[in-house]
């Protein structure tokens, strides 16, 4: 860890306005992606934002630097306020369910190609089929392919395993593509 | 960087593009909050509410409240609240049976005579033991009571220990406890004077003060 960060660090753990405005100022775009990708809804992502922020100025004290840096350790802070919020929200949108989707049918040749395509059309396509999967596969989706985290990363924001994110992006893949064949179809 | 999915990756980048922007105002709106709201007080009571709850109930359960008094003591307080200190008016019979309450060598004979109620036993007698004769001189002696079969006599097998002996050794046996209490009688009235010495004594200083 850098000794930038340490300062910072020990200036949130001694409740400093400078070191909280500094926070503030490195991560909060950052934070505010995370969220609103998720919740969608501005005043819900301003809310959940400074949810967030309160509990890391509060919990500084648990943050481990062995296990995750600063910026991972606050993402995962933020992908969690987002996940309760929708649960209490119980989100009524009409999302894609595993059970409907024949993985094994799929071949990942016919997922590399569809999106793998970056024709205008494919591209709209895609974007249309990313409303019909759920915020939380979304999020993961985006970490990897947008903010370029890798799969480690990911894992320790959403509490799981490097195997299970890598199983979850890959049938995400295959949802896509059973989505977007189905407004293929639908368009027709 | 993997240059896989180009069309995902795209279709991210747009998405994201779309998305509502973080308003300039919001850190300044939530360093306010932050200002204004307390700080969390970082004790904790309720632990410490919950281990004294449970330190309480196992402190119950292990070390339940004790009996508050016994027989023995009770009937010493009867005795001592009994005991008249003016010698003249205690009658020898009376005091013997107050003193005897306390005389610990009833115990030696309780089960020799367990066919005798002796009236000067401490502990109550279970019920299935209790035979109703008090032994004050062998003239008051209340008659055992017999059922006669084919012309001969055979005590009533209240308790089964009878059947260990025949009537002879029965006899015998009421015979020996009878010169017991004698015995035990004589004692009580030796202790008696001897504490009819003192309480005398004891009057004397007090009549003189």
């Amino acid at each position: 860890m850098d000794k930038e960060t340490e300062e910072l660090i020990a200036g949130l753990m001694t409740q400093s306005p400078q070191a909280q405005q500094q926070l503030l100022r490195l991560y909060g775009r950052m934070v505010f992606a995370q969220i609103v990708r998720m919740v969608t809804r501005q005043e819900d992502a301003e809310e959940i934002y400074q949810d967030v922020f309160v509990k890391v100025f509060g919990n500084i004290a648990s943050y481990d630097e062995g296990e995750a840096s600063l910026s991972t350790w606050i993402n995962r802070i933020a992908y969690y306020e987002s996940i309760s919020f929708l649960r209490k929200r119980k989100d009524r949108l009409m999302y894609v369910d595993d059970r409907v989707v024949n993985f094994d049918g799929i071949l990942e040749q016919q997922v590399d190609d569809t999106l793998d395509n970056g024709d205008e059309k494919t591209v709209l396509l895609i974007e249309r089929a990313l409303k019909f999967i759920p915020p939380s596969e979304q999020a993961i989706v985006t970490m990897f392919y947008f903010d370029d985290m890798s799969i480690k990363d990911i894992a320790y924001i959403t509490e799981s395993t490097s195997a299970a994110v890598a199983q979850r992006l890959s049938r995400t893949r295959k949802k896509l593509y059973h989505v977007i064949n189905s407004l293929q179809n639908d368009d027709r | 960087m993997d240059n896989r999915d180009k069309g995902l990756r795209k279709a991210l980048a747009h998405r994201e593009q779309q998305l509502p922007e973080m308003p300039a105002d919001l850190n300044d709106r939530l360093m306010q909050r932050v200002a204004v709201a307390p700080r969390r007080n970082r004790r904790m009571v309720w632990p410490w509410v919950a281990a004294a709850c449970i330190a309480a109930v196992i402190s119950i359960v292990l070390m339940p409240p004790r009996d508050s008094g016994t027989d023995v003591t009770q009937t010493r307080e009867y005795v001592a609240s009994n005991v008249d200190v003016k010698v003249d008016k205690v009658t020898t019979a009376d005091t013997m049976k107050v003193v005897a309450k306390d005389v610990p060598a009833v115990a030696e004979h309780k089960a020799v005579c367990r066919t005798q109620q002796v009236a000067v036993v401490s502990k109550p007698q279970p019920a299935a033991d209790t035979v109703a004769v008090a032994l004050a001189t062998p003239a008051k002696q209340a008659p055992l009571e017999y059922v006669t079969e084919d012309g001969k006599k055979i005590l009533l097998a209240t308790n089964p220990e009878r059947l260990k002996y025949t009537p002879e050794e029965i006899d015998k046996l009421k015979e020996r406890v009878r010169q017991k209490y004698l015995e035990l009688l004589q004692l009580e009235t030796e202790i008696f004077e001897a504490t009819q010495g003192q309480l005398s004594a004891m009057n004397e200083e007090i009549n003189n003060k």
